[in-house]
């Protein structure tokens, strides 16, 4: 049985408020971005400044002015969750990475952080953009126990306002930039008990949503916000018949697009305010980090028997979802 | 577990030792074949291209290359499933890997499944030792399978060399490879046992930042030659190698290190599955791309044994004995 044992997270300090958006000049209103996508600022490692004489037309440009990477950022979590989990980096037999906006290959995101953290064991990239929360704790839980070391440590991070084009009104009012790591272990309990896990693509579609490797983010939003609310919907679903899920005990994290999108989706399932955990309004889209950042500023807000949902979904396309229990 | 089936995808372009002299980054033909025991590189880049501008700026080079690494990679796919005697429909699970990706999202997994027209579920396992033995070991820990998961490497390193100057034109080519796995139905290649491990180390010797050129910060001969043996010296605490029976991939990194591990291991050199000499080192595809170019010549009652290390320093080896 898998549980978590600890979370970690990081943002940069850089903010990018809606009002400045309007300030941009390319079509968008607060009115129109508080409306349909519910976010009031962004986590950001790019100055303000940048952004208003560039718009990051170059991304390249990005690089020179940013205050920190997805490197700095998964460091930074990573230690985080290794701290909060008890125990020292060279406890880690296995690490696994998922990072949209790596500025290196090789050696991968996952390997450097290993590298720099002094991980004692296996370190690679297990990668599928925004649901890597889902991604790598089914990746993991579908391991046999005999292989698994005691303790893994996932840990996805992003630096999406890097590879926005501002002048895209849609693409800047999402971003925003962040890194989540959590532990797990079958070995030593946490506070959380991995009960379900799920994930799946749909790679015939994988053309919706693409990071130029050079270039910039680009998305068909439309297909991608009604992919996004109809798969939710449906893990929601399948989860709540199969488990009983009680919504005024049990808790809601989803994929933290689009705070507009998420409201759509607690309407349809009837999941009230307070049991729907989100942190998009603040942050903006923190891709794979953003559900995870979300558990992990909750932490202390877990009850005993609760049951949290986690259910995410991204490019690819794909979708996936967790299922826990409070220990 | 087996393989199934393997296939293998290079570009048009050549890169041969007298197009490096021409460029000026290499004294004499066949000093280069002296020292590194390759004669030609596969390239996505025209040589019209490479002599004109050295690929002063790799993101150009990127845009004028003739093709994508998911151009190889489905190239690669389709040869692994025609080969193990399956339809793309038959896959359940798609494992991608690529050092020198178009695009950062999706995952190369994702992109190659859709040209093959298959919705399953697929992402990237991404380290430079590439599919074998990567994907392999991580499907080796899995409880369970599908009754078919292709593995695939796609990488594209010519892109980010800068052909000015230094080693790296000297040694990197293009390649994808791609494997069909199967731990239900019976093929070619059955796995004994594999390992991957990572080595703790703070200096990796050669860096791609996708923004840049490829750089080699210290020479990785030495470190990816002891990863090597050390990944052999796991593998026979594993399982029972008899060297007078088997067949030998090791790192595809050139020449000196391939004779290091042949006077290591005391074996003549024709046991050796290499493919550097005429593709280049193509990083995560070099050893998928060398097991499948010698798929056909593997004999039933003999072993394979793949070991080895890439830039990023994670290194592994996989024990085969081939079958019927």
């Amino acid at each position: 049985m898998l549980h978590l044992l600890g979370m970690g997270y990081a943002h940069p300090t850089g903010r990018i408020p809606t009002e400045f958006l309007e300030k941009l000049d390319v079509g968008t209103t607060v009115d129109w971005i508080h409306r349909y996508i519910g976010i009031q600022e962004r986590a950001t490692s790019l100055p303000l400044e940048y952004i208003k004489k560039t718009q990051n037309q170059n991304p390249l440009g990005a690089r020179k002015v940013r205050s920190l990477s997805s490197f700095d950022l998964g460091v930074d979590a990573a230690r985080t969750a290794i701290k909060n989990a008890g125990i020292k980096p060279e406890q880690v037999g296995l690490l696994i990475c998922n990072s949209c906006t790596p500025d290196q290959t090789i050696p991968g995101e996952g390997r450097r952080v290993a590298s720099e953290i002094g991980i004692g064991g296996l370190s690679y990239d297990v990668f599928s953009a925004c649901p890597s929360f889902a991604l790598h704790v089914d990746y993991v839980n579908k391991m046999s126990e005999k292989s698994l070391p005691e303790y893994v440590l996932c840990l996805s991070t992003a630096t999406f306002t890097q590879k926005v084009d501002y002048s895209d009104r849609s693409a800047g009012a999402i971003w925003g930039d962040g890194a989540a790591a959590w532990i797990l272990s079958t070995k030593s309990l946490g506070k959380l008990r991995v009960v379900e896990t799920f994930f799946d693509t749909d790679p015939s579609r994988s053309g919706a949503v693409v990071i130029d490797s050079h270039g910039h983010f680009r998305q068909d939003g439309r297909a991608v916000r009604d992919f996004s609310v109809r798969q939710t919907v449906r893990m929601l679903r399948r989860l709540e018949k199969e488990y009983k899920l009680d919504w005024d005990r049990d808790v809601f994290i989803g994929h933290q697009a689009n705070r507009t999108m998420l409201q759509q989706i607690c309407d349809n399932r009837k999941i009230p305010d307070s049991n729907h955990w989100h942190n998009v309004s603040s942050y903006g889209n923190q891709a794979g980090a953003s559900a995870p950042i979300v558990l992990a500023m909750n932490w202390d807000r877990l009850v005993t028997g609760q049951r949290v949902v986690i259910a995410v979904v991204g490019a690819g396309l794909s979708w996936g979802s967790v299922l826990m229990e409070v220990a | 577990m087996h393989i199934l089936g393997a296939g293998v995808a290079y570009p048009d372009g050549r890169i041969d030792n007298d197009l490096l002299v021409e460029l000026g980054v290499a004294e004499s033909s066949d000093r280069v074949l002296d020292l590194y025991g390759i004669s030609e590189r596969r390239t996505t880049l025209s040589t019209d291209y490479i002599l004109e501008t050295k690929n002063s700026n790799p993101i150009e080079g990127k845009s004028s290359a003739t093709c994508t690494p998911t151009d190889l990679g489905y190239k690669a796919a389709i040869s692994a499933i025609l080969s193990a005697g399956i339809t793309p429909d038959d896959i359940g699970l798609v494992l991608g890997e690529c050092a020198t990706p178009d695009e950062t999202c999706p995952g190369e997994s994702q992109r190659v499944a859709k040209h093959l027209g298959i919705k399953v579920p697929s992402f990237d396992v991404i380290s430079s030792l590439g599919c074998i033995p990567m994907h392999l070991d991580a499907l080796a820990k899995r409880a369970v399978i599908p009754r078919y998961v292709l593995c695939l490497s796609t990488n594209t390193p010519t892109q980010f060399i800068d052909y000015s100057g230094g080693e790296a034109p000297l040694i990197f080519g293009d390649a994808a490879g791609a494997v069909v796995v199967s731990t239900e139905a019976k093929g070619k290649l059955e796995v004994i046992c594999s390992t991957v491990k990572s080595a703790n180390s703070t200096e990796f010797p050669v860096e791609i930042d996708l923004l840049k050129h490829l750089v080699i910060r210290n020479s990785p001969e030495k470190i990816l030659e002891e990863l090597s043996s050390k990944s052999y010296s796991e593998l026979s605490k594993m399982g029972d190698i008899d060297l007078s029976n088997s067949k030998l991939i090791c790192t595809q990194y050139g020449a000196p290190i391939f004779r290091s591990i042949q006077e290591k291991l005391k074996v003549a050199p024709e046991v050796f599955l290499n493919n550097f000499a005429s593709v280049g080192y193509s990083l995560g595809s070099s050893f998928v791309s060398a097991l499948a170019d010698s798929w056909e010549t593997l004999q039933s009652g003999e072993d394979l044994l793949l070991f080895g290390a890439g830039l990023d320093l994670n290194y592994g080896a996989v024990l085969f004995r081939v079958r019927d």
